[in-house]
């Protein structure tokens, strides 16, 4: 794969799909951090700026929505988000926080990894 | 009381016809001129003893012929003798007058008779004592007959009437004769012409007779007196036929007899007397019984008066005249006598009669008068009946009204009675159905043909107040209870199911939302209505049962928010399952078959956990109508094709398209949602063919209606007729418990009715048991 170590930071309250998400981006090479809520993705943004950010929007403490707001807010260029939800209208809400692409769930693993190669492709 | 009814009745009669028993015969005495008392007191005699003789027969006739009355007066039980006492009394006013009135008529014969015998010298008895008898007797019998019938009707017709009422106690018929009172009256006024005419006629005839004889015996006396007296002054007899010739007029006949009868002068009154040998006979007879008489003629036209001449007896002065002058004072004492006798018949007659029609017509009116008053008909009494004629049957006519008027009470009575039993048996029904209705939980509202509410109970009394919190008031439909159909619109008033109802429809749970203006929280109705028919089978009202389901509604929703929650969850362990199963199979490529063959089943169960997962989810969507359809110009022909290419997997179908013509068909749709309505219909024709069917997809437009429209035909197993109802119901399976029972949840034809409908399409379908079924949809054409 080309577009080779990339920093990717998954927003994800449930630790297993978490970890599958992870295994999976780590497997084609990425340096993959988990936050399990909003807080704990706005600290590590605050630590390393990512290069994606796979977010899960519904989630204890703050919500994925809540982090978009505060990330933007706080981050003059923000890195580009695939929102990961299960919700039926997953596009919907994706497009509302004006992210750059939108996973439902359960996903494809196989897709998971080639709509996060292709957004990183992009710029 | 037994005793003195023929006592009375005799009395009664006998005594008043004693007055006329005194009266008449003085007159027939003065009527055959038999005026002084030693002539009279025979005559009177025997009067007196034939009077005595015929009363007593009569009397004892009378009181044979009242014997059953005075039986039925001391025992009136028997019916025999009710009956031979009602014909007595009814026989006895008819029969014995008719005895009693040719007793009269019969009476003077006798002494006629015997006056014949006795003063056939003295009176002229032989010319004219036939017709005066007759006269008499006819007179009397005319008057007898009405006086008789009036007394004794007056008096033995109430007896008469208390013995019918007895009669009809007992139900038996009168008996006795039926005289019509017209008959009665014929006769009556018959008697009344005859009784006075005749009575009257008598006199006038007799004393014309008398009055011209005592005129001119008087006349004849005089000249009798004086030519005595001028014989006696002169003794010689050549003188007396001076003097008899000085003293004759043209009238009478001056003589001179012998004491024996001869006349001595004058030749013409020995003509005369030889002209009217009774007349010599009977002055023969005078001359030798008194010395200064009058002799009458019984022609009526001639008198002999003669006197004894002391001086020259044995002879005598004779006068024979022939002018009459007339007795006035005897005349009009006679005209008097008779007057009164006919003055007196008819108000006694009148008065009896009158009491005897007055007494019938009086109780009749009584009756009628009780009848008019409108007083209780119960204790109407029944009119005696009296007489057997036309007033008896008027009274009879009354009797039977009265049984009518009481039959016809009593039948009103027992009407009214229950009449009065029915009502409180309504009344009690409709207190249980008022009971029932009010406790009911739904609402019951009927109203009338004009669609005015005429009954609401409890239940529909809080479902009014929830929806207008206003007065209940019995108004009109359209003005309180408005239910909006559950899309949220409102019912036009012709929507309304009671007045949908009252049109002939009959609408069976249907449900609606109502406004609820008291707390803003709306209330879920379930309503069903039908008309409500009279016996002619027109509408004459409706009523409406409304149910109140918001707690229903509400345990919906929150049901189809715990599906879609419950689903949503299932999403992320489902994500989990698939990832890693996949991920595991891909990356380890040592893994055992064995392992790998795990790996695919536990992928397997999660895609069907996910599908299950999608259905519910969509369902919840459905429900909750929160869809969400992005509408987009289509081309279905294309849609269908790629459907059937993702469904038609089976080696053992085979899927035709077919197109009636070949323009693009471009409709208006959501293409995810429209292909999983489509998925649905396939999958189930694919299910439901036997292995090697053909399923057929006809596509078509209808231009006019702007409309597309696609059929799914297969040639299956069908779907019975009684089972075909809830086909596109939520969870309904039409092959649940039957061979061809595949699984499934029953939510495919669900959700391609939901996803049709909410498209502006429509979707139906037509199946026959064995045959196969065709399910076709429209969408909008764009």
């Amino acid at each position: 794969m080309e577009t080779a170590c990339l920093k990717i930071l998954v927003v994800e309250d449930d630790p297993d799909l978490a970890s599958l998400e992870a295994e999976l981006l780590e497997e084609h090479g990425h340096r993959v951090e988990v936050a399990a809520n909003g807080r704990e993705a706005l600290a590590a943004v605050e630590r390393a700026a990512p290069d994606l950010i796979l977010l899960d929007m519904k989630m204890p403490i703050m919500s994925g929505r809540e982090f978009v707001e505060e990330y933007r807010r706080a981050q003059p260029s923000p890195a580009p988000i695939v929102v990961v939800s299960a919700a039926d209208d997953a596009q919907v809400r994706a497009a509302e926080v004006g992210a750059s692409g939108w996973i439902a769930k359960p996903f494809d693993p196989d897709v998971l990894v080639e709509k996060v190669m292709r957004l990183l492709r992009r710029p | 009381m037994a005793r003195s009814l023929t006592a009375r009745v005799a009395g009664v009669a006998f005594g008043v016809e004693l007055i006329f028993a005194v009266a008449i015969p003085v007159a027939y005495l003065r009527l055959f001129n038999i005026e002084r008392g030693e002539d009279r007191a025979p005559v009177l005699a025997i009067v007196a003893a034939l009077y005595l003789v015929r009363t007593a027969a009569l009397v004892g006739y009378l009181a044979w012929l009242l014997r059953p009355i005075q039986r039925w007066l001391s025992d009136s039980s028997s019916a025999d003798l009710i009956r031979r006492a009602a014909r007595a009394a009814y026989d006895t006013p008819l029969l014995f007058p008719i005895v009693w009135a040719t007793s009269w008529l019969l009476f003077y014969l006798p002494v006629t008779a015997s006056l014949q015998h006795w003063f056939s010298d003295q009176i002229p008895l032989s010319a004219r004592a036939g017709e005066a008898t007759v006269l008499v007797g006819l007179s009397c019998f005319a008057a007898a007959l009405p006086l008789s019938y009036a007394i004794l009707s007056w008096l033995l017709g109430p007896i008469a009437g208390r013995i019918s009422l007895s009669l009809r106690e007992r139900g038996l018929p009168l008996p006795g004769r039926r005289l019509s009172l017209r008959a009665r009256l014929v006769v009556l006024s018959l008697s009344l012409i005859t009784a006075p005419t005749s009575w009257m006629g008598v006199h006038a005839y007799m004393s014309q007779v008398w009055t011209a004889q005592r005129d001119l015996a008087a006349r004849a006396g005089l000249l009798a007196d004086a030519l005595a007296h001028e014989l006696a002054r002169s003794p010689q007899r050549a003188d007396w036929e001076a003097a008899a010739r000085s003293f004759s007029t043209p009238l009478d006949l001056v003589a001179v007899a012998t004491t024996d009868g001869a006349i001595v002068v004058n030749g013409d009154a020995e003509r005369e007397l030889a002209a009217a040998s009774g007349l010599r006979s009977r002055l023969a007879r005078a001359l030798s019984r008194a010395p200064a008489d009058a002799v009458l003629d019984p022609s009526a036209e001639r008198a002999i008066a003669y006197r004894s001449i002391p001086t020259a007896s044995p002879a005598v002065a004779l006068v024979i005249s022939r002018q009459p002058d007339r007795d006035r004072g005897g005349e009009l004492f006679t005209l008097l006598l008779f007057a009164l006798v006919a003055l007196s018949w008819a108000p006694i007659c009148a008065v009896f009669l009158a009491g005897s029609i007055a007494g019938p017509l009086g109780r009749i009116r009584a009756v009628v008068t009780q009848i008019v008053a409108l007083g209780d008909v119960e204790k109407l009494g029944r009119v005696p009946i009296f007489h057997r004629d036309e007033l008896g049957e008027l009274a009879q006519g009354v009797n039977e009204m009265i049984d009518r008027l009481q039959a016809s009470a009593e039948r009103i009575r027992r009407y009214g009675e229950d009449r009065e039993q029915a009502l409180a048996v309504a009344a009690r029904r409709a207190a249980e159905l008022d009971a029932v209705l009010d406790n009911m939980v739904e609402g019951v509202f009927a109203c009338d043909r004009n669609g005015a509410v005429t009954h609401m109970n409890v239940a529909g009394l809080r479902l009014r107040e929830l929806s207008s919190a206003g007065a209940v008031s019995r108004a009109p439909v359209g003005t309180g209870l408005e239910p909006v159909p559950p899309e949220g619109r409102s019912f036009s008033p012709a929507e309304l199911p009671l007045l949908r109802a009252l049109a002939g429809e009959v609408i069976v749970e249907e449900d609606g939302v109502l406004e609820n203006a008291g707390s803003h929280r709306p209330v879920f109705l379930r309503s069903s209505a039908a008309p409500i028919r009279d016996a002619t089978g027109a509408i004459a009202g409706a009523v409406a049962v409304a149910r109140d389901v918001t707690e229903v509604a509400d345990f919906d929703r929150l049901k189809d928010e715990f599906i879609r929650v419950a689903a949503h969850e299932l999403k992320t362990p489902v994500a989990i399952l698939k990832g890693y199963a996949r991920t595991l199979m891909r990356t380890d490529q040592t893994l055992p078959v064995r392992s790998r063959r795990m790996l695919e089943a536990i992928d397997r169960g999660a895609e069907r956990i996910n599908s299950v997962v999608e259905d519910l989810l969509d369902i919840s969507l459905a429900r909750l109508d929160t869809l969400h359809l992005s509408p987009v110009p289509l081309d279905l022909d294309e849609l269908v094709r790629a459907t059937v290419a993702d469904v038609g997997t089976s080696e053992l179908h085979r899927v035709v398209i077919r197109r009636e013509d070949p323009a693009p068909l471009t409709v208006r749709a959501d293409s995810a949602r429209t292909r999983q309505a489509l998925r649905s219909l396939l999958s189930n024709a694919l299910k439901y063919s036997p292995a090697g069917g053909t399923i057929e997809v006809a596509l078509s437009a209808d231009r006019e209606r702007a409309e597309a429209q696609a059929s799914v035909r297969d040639y299956g197993i069908g779907i019975p007729a009684q089972r075909q109802g809830g086909i596109f119901r939520l969870f309904y399976r039409a092959h649940t418990d039957t061979p061809y029972d595949y699984g499934g949840m029953g939510v495919g034809l669900y959700m391609a009715k939901e996803l049709i409908k909410r498209q502006g399409g429509r979707i139906w379908f037509e199946s026959r048991e064995g045959e196969g079924s065709i399910f076709s949809f429209t969408l909008p054409l764009a």
